[in-house]
């Protein structure tokens, strides 16, 4: 059988005959396939890195020397590309930490805001109740002193002087806590 | 073990990325062509015209005259002709004339592997339908 050498293959690919890279991909698949699977170690990774050896060999034919060894510039664009997979491994490894951190962060933030609510709860509930009611109008619903003062029956100078006092008491309070 | 070949995925990605870049060309070069063409068709026309129009060309019935007649006056002759002549306009031409032949000499042998690009690609096209 008159079997092609692979720099004649090359050439031949390089005048046109696009077809003839089958016989190539066909030639270096399994020596390719293994020789990936030892520096990727994992053979569906393998697989997409000798695909993509593959094309980039392709689409540089033009530029293949074919009188120097084929297999040596074919190897060496193969372990690029599994190394680049590497690469854009760990950088996706980094992300992924990155990402880890962050939705830590938010917890932390979530967890210290829903505490310093309990908190304020806590030292609303010591209130007296119409010291409360004012704070919790004024300050959670946010009504003005007139709307306030319809809603409790009461007059608006009355609103400010309740709102006045529940403040300093809040102040005591939490002054009192902190310590 | 499970033995995997991978030729008709490559060569899927292979053709499809061949076939882009190929038509690419293609179109390239007849925009190039075409650009080119219409350079030096525009600029010979436009300097027809002009030359015409002044009937510059009329000069040169001289050289229908006798050999003494010839030899008084064809110097100033050409140097009115070369006067008349629409250099701008045929310098265009020319430039258009030359990017013509040069684009066309230049990619004989690209002209000759892209040919032979798209009989392997059709006839990977017709060996795909017949598989399927």
């Amino acid at each position: 059988m008159n079997l092609k050498t692979d720099e004649e293959l090359i050439a031949q690919i390089q005048e046109g005959d696009v077809l003839a890279f089958e016989e190539i991909v066909q030639r270096y698949q399994g020596k390719m396939l293994r020789f990936i699977a030892r520096i990727v170690r994992d053979a569906g990774d393998a697989q997409d890195v000798v695909q993509d050896a593959f094309v980039k060999l392709y689409k540089t034919i033009d530029r293949v020397d074919t009188r120097k060894k084929f297999s040596t510039y074919f190897f060496q664009i193969a372990k690029n590309t599994a190394f680049s997979l590497i690469r854009s491994r760990k950088k996706e490894v980094s992300l992924q930490a990155a990402q880890d951190v962050w939705d830590d962060t938010v917890l932390i933030d979530e967890l210290e805001k829903k505490e310093k609510a309990q908190h304020l709860t806590k030292i609303l509930d010591s209130l007296e109740p119409k010291y409360r009611r004012v704070i919790t109008l004024y300050y959670f619903h946010q009504l003005s002193y007139e709307e306030v003062s319809k809603k409790l029956h009461i007059p608006v100078n009355t609103v400010r002087t309740h709102l006045k006092r529940a403040k300093e008491k809040l102040k005591t309070l939490v002054q009192y806590e902190n310590n | 073990m499970k033995t995997i070949d991978l030729s008709k995925p490559v060569m899927q990605r292979v053709v499809a990325y061949e076939k882009k870049r190929t038509w690419l060309w293609i179109l390239l070069f007849f925009l190039l062509l075409f650009c080119a063409g219409v350079l030096a068709g525009m600029s010979l026309w436009v300097a027809t015209q002009d030359v015409a129009s002044r009937q510059t060309l009329d000069l040169l019935s001289l050289f229908g005259e006798n050999w003494e007649i010839i030899a008084e006056y064809w110097q100033d002759t050409a140097s009115v002709v070369w006067e008349e002549l629409p250099k701008e306009t045929l310098t265009l031409a020319l430039l258009g004339i030359t990017a013509l032949v040069v684009l066309i000499v230049a990619t004989r042998h690209k002209r000759r592997i892209i040919r032979k690009k798209l009989s392997t690609l059709e006839k990977y096209g017709k060996n795909r339908n017949n598989r399927t």
